[in-house]
């Protein structure tokens, strides 16, 4: 069946950010749900019969996955990851769902962990509203927490709302070390694929948060 | 990759007028000839109601309507 999720920015609209809850960064954003709603496949091949028919069958594999890692351990950690790469779950329900995972290596847990810290920042991130700057710096402020605790997201898009949101934190509480440090993290990481604009506002902020302080 | 998030942030706030406008962009969009081609449902509970009944996948597309 078909569903098509207009996004308004319309205040208060009933799921008004959907398409980050499930994955989505920009559009179109062509993806599988199940009966519940949730992803089961992201569409990235070709916009067509046969493309849409490739992945209706992997979401159809990967319900069938989730239904051997009901009883089957090893199929409950790839189970795990796959639904992690497709935002399958929530933040919260990940946490449970990582909780119940057996036997697994040390690059295993490594990679569980980035997973749940990714989803976090997702999860943080899909609540701001971009257009808001107050939105943006109390987001910062719990990002803030995270990168205190020494956990600090590996993933592109983390990355991007992780800092972003951090600086607006930072040019809020005046604080230029802190601003400085995220858009250093920024530039290190996207270098010449950073916005042109973006990037000289920050300069802007940067260099006035500086003027501030002397 | 851009920085989408980034260039996002940038954006101006909607003032009261333009809030207006996102409606009427809303509906402009829901008024879109594809959505009449075939039988897509716009409301997300809807779908979700409908995916239930059959235990049927949704193929979803994610649009907007706030372009200018």
């Amino acid at each position: 069946m078909l569903f098509c999720h207009i996004t308004t920015q319309i205040q208060g609209e009933k799921y008004g950010k959907l398409l980050g809850e499930k994955g989505g960064s920009g559009f179109p954003y062509l993806a599988f749900l199940d009966s519940e709603g949730r992803v089961s496949a992201k569409h990235q091949g070709p916009r067509s019969a046969d493309g849409f028919g490739a992945t209706a069958q992997k979401a159809r594999d990967f319900l069938a996955l989730k239904k051997k890692a009901e009883t089957d351990k090893a199929a409950a950690i790839e189970f795990f990851f796959q639904a992690a790469e497709i935002s399958h779950f929530t933040a919260a329900e990940a946490r449970e769902r990582g909780k119940t995972l057996a036997d697994l290596t040390d690059e295993q847990k490594k990679r569980v962990d980035q997973i749940l810290l990714a989803l976090e920042v997702q999860e943080i991130a899909g609540g701001v509203n971009w257009q808001d700057k107050k939105s943006m710096a109390d987001a910062g402020g719990k990002f803030l927490e995270l990168k205190k605790a020494g956990r600090i997201p590996a993933g592109d898009r983390e990355m991007q709302s992780f800092w972003i949101c951090i600086m607006e934190h930072a040019y809020a509480q005046k604080n230029a070390a802190l601003f400085e440090e995220g858009f250093s993290a920024l530039k290190e990481k996207f270098g010449s694929r950073m916005n042109k604009k973006f990037q000289e506002e920050r300069e802007k902020q940067l260099a006035e948060l500086k003027a501030e302080k002397k | 990759m851009r920085l989408v998030v980034g260039a996002v942030a940038l954006a101006v706030m909607a003032s009261a007028a333009q809030a207006q406008s996102l409606e009427e962009k809303r509906d402009a969009k829901l008024q879109a000839p594809f959505l009449s081609k075939a039988s897509w449902i716009t409301d997300f509970d809807k779908a979700r109601e409908e995916a239930k009944k059959g235990d049927k996948l949704m193929f979803a597309y994610f649009t907007r309507s706030y372009a200018k």
